[in-house]
């Protein structure tokens, strides 16, 4: 017979600890789980996600709502919605606290900032499959852009705590200072992102319009630091979320250097399990795809063979 | 305690309530979030005789109250079904009904031959009504005369094995078709599938789904799905003894139990799994609670009892 919840996998309720804006465009949500949400989520690694129930969340008062939202936020939602860890702590068997960091977008968006500390939220996850990093590599150069950093910043951590002998490099970009998802930029006198810098994390930071690091595109600046600097390529891999051109670049870039890159892909999805199709991602056909009809490219799922990917498959 | 079995098509299902197609996987998918043994029955995404990679992005789009999909009915294809699912549906105490998609009646009768001599397969529901396809689906659906050939055709093909006729909404009477159905043999009716819709993108103006139209489903279609159930068993399945698998926005026990009195013997759930991955174990568990409450003995007392 098949055993139920094989792989821990499963719909939890989760409890609001804290709910707090980043600046102007991002809330930092920390959620704690009990029980086998706990369990679940303790083994969860950086670049899974979860799926946060939002169809029976209120709207805000409509002078709560940012004015380029007011409109489109009087449609319903009904689906749920996917969000990557910005950071897992396992406090005891029986408690995981999960955060995460979204960016206020649109209708369920805007109903998330109403939630407050002790509220009740149906939370579905682990979901996909994360990041993987061989004891091969030494170094490994974390590119994110956006509201794509969170990933990112989460497997900073892990690194930092898991993988000690590993060199860890940052490369960060945003359009502005404002849309710099970290509470440290925030401040007018932000000088660097303190959340990865405490952490020996070496980081460069772009901005599209010059607001805060250096002015331009965050590949461009890898691509910069990758003729000053020696690497070893095959000892060195890529990590990166992001906006899907600037994933593409860098999946050029990464392919020019010969470095293997993983990358965090983004879809709609309709119900983020496998089941809806919604979510595609075409691939080389030698990938094997959810179907193959001996053409050379096939689809995968983001959500279920995702959401992370080698560049190398992925048909940008 | 209530009984809340059916009778529907010579089996003896523990509830009214089935997976909908293209909503569930093939079998397992949904074992982490659910009881897959606990439903009435399980509807199979649709099988094609080759695989199908599906439509270009983006395939689905947020409608208030619903959603809309073209999806282009991506999936394994045959000889994959057989060699890496039915060994898995085999182990399941649930019945289980392999939809049918295909371009050609050809297709079809191929798809449905192939897998009609496995034990466990219960029976076939044959996709006519899928939107969102070039060729086959919607096409067959339409027309009377080419439901009838479709449906008989295919019925040949079962070994007997029970076939439901799963029909679109997009047509102007409904029961011409359901009629054409019933006349060349489907053994049941499922109804409705989605509705042809389309989202536009108002900075681009463009339509949001690569595939312009998409398939309306979830709450917003609920009450017309009711009213076109009811009206297809007053007008077609009561009078020809036919059971209707009622379909269109599912969410509640409360929604199951009004399919069920406009005229359904069962239901399918689709949408609202994408929501609540155990949707269709929570309705069917929250059936009893109805019953209870209204003193009703049998379920299936209920059907068509619309004063």
């Amino acid at each position: 017979m098949c055993e139920n919840h094989k792989d821990n996998k499963g719909v939890f309720l989760a409890q609001v600890r804290y709910n707090e804006p980043i600046g102007d465009y991002y809330y930092r949500l920390s959620l704690e789980f009990s029980g086998k949400g706990a369990a679940s989520f303790a083994k969860a690694k950086p670049g899974q996600f979860l799926e946060i129930k939002v169809n029976t969340l209120s709207t805000p008062a409509i002078s709560d709502i940012p004015e380029h939202l007011r409109d489109t936020s009087r449609r319903n939602v009904l689906l749920r919605r996917p969000f990557s860890f910005v950071d897992i702590q396992t406090v005891d068997e029986n408690k995981t606290v999960v955060d995460i960091i979204y960016l206020v977008t649109g209708a369920s968006t805007v109903r998330m900032t109403t939630l407050s500390p002790q509220d009740e939220l149906s939370v579905t996850g682990p979901l996909g499959n994360g990041f993987s990093i061989d004891n091969s590599k030494d170094c490994v150069i974390l590119v994110a852009g956006g509201v794509g950093v969170p990933p990112i910043e989460h497997v900073a951590n892990w690194l930092v705590q898991n993988r000690k002998d590993v060199k860890i490099l940052a490369f960060i970009g945003a359009r502005s200072k404002a849309h710099l998802p970290f509470a440290s930029t925030q401040r007018a006198d932000a000088k660097g992102i303190e959340e990865l810098e405490s952490i020996g994390v070496e980081t460069f930071v772009t901005t599209d319009d010059g607001s805060f690091g250096d002015s331009g595109f965050v590949t461009d600046r890898l691509s910069k630091w990758l003729s000053a600097n020696k690497i070893v390529a095959d000892k060195t891999l890529i990590l990166s979320c992001g906006p899907e051109p600037m994933l593409k670049n860098l999946s050029k870039l990464a392919e020019k250097s010969n470095i293997d890159t993983q990358v965090s892909l983004e879809r709609i999805m309709a119900c983020g399990i496998g089941l809806c199709q919604s979510c595609a991602v075409e691939v080389n056909a030698e990938s094997k795809g959810q179907t193959n009809n001996n053409t050379e490219t096939t689809y995968k799922l983001c959500c279920k063979d995702g959401p992370v990917f080698n560049s190398k498959e992925v048909i940008w | 305690m209530s009984d809340i079995s059916i009778d529907f098509l010579g089996l003896k299902l523990k509830n009214p309530v089935f997976t909908a197609s293209g909503t569930c996987g093939y079998i397992d998918e949904l074992s982490d979030y659910m009881d897959i043994n606990s439903l009435g029955g399980f509807i199979t995404k649709s099988i094609s005789i080759k695989p199908r990679m599906g439509n270009k992005l983006p395939r689905v789009a947020e409608t208030s109250c619903g959603m809309i999909n073209a999806i282009g009915l991506a999936n394994i294809g045959l000889d994959r079904f057989v060699k890496e699912k039915l060994p898995i549906i085999a182990e399941y105490d649930v019945p289980v009904f392999v939809n049918l998609a295909g371009e050609t009646i050809d297709d079809y009768v191929r798809v449905t031959e192939a897998l009609a001599e496995y034990d466990s397969i219960a029976g076939f529901e044959l996709n006519i009504s899928c939107p969102n396809v070039k060729a086959g689906g919607i096409t067959f659906g339409t027309d009377p005369k080419a439901i009838e050939k479709i449906t008989s055709e295919v019925k040949k093909a079962t070994s007997g094995k029970p076939m439901i006729v799963k029909l679109t909404p997009t047509v102007t009477d409904i029961s011409v078709t359901a009629q054409a159905a019933v006349n060349a043999g489907a053994d049941a009716l499922s109804l409705v599938n989605t509705f042809t819709a389309m989202v536009i993108d108002i900075e681009t103006r463009k339509p949001v789904l690569a595939n312009r139209t998409g398939g309306l489903s979830g709450p917003a279609i609920k009450p017309i799905a009711v009213y076109l159930v009811n009206k297809v068993y007053n007008e077609v399945a009561k009078p020809a003894g036919i059971p209707i698998m009622g379909l269109g926005g599912i969410q509640s026990a409360s929604d199951c139990i009004e399919f069920m009195i406009a005229g359904a013997s069962v239901v399918s759930v689709g949408t609202a799994t994408f929501v609540d991955p155990n949707a269709t174990q929570r309705i069917a568990e929250d059936l009893r609670e109805y019953c209870k409450r209204k003193n009703i003995s049998k379920l299936s007392s209920l059907i068509g009892s619309l004063e």
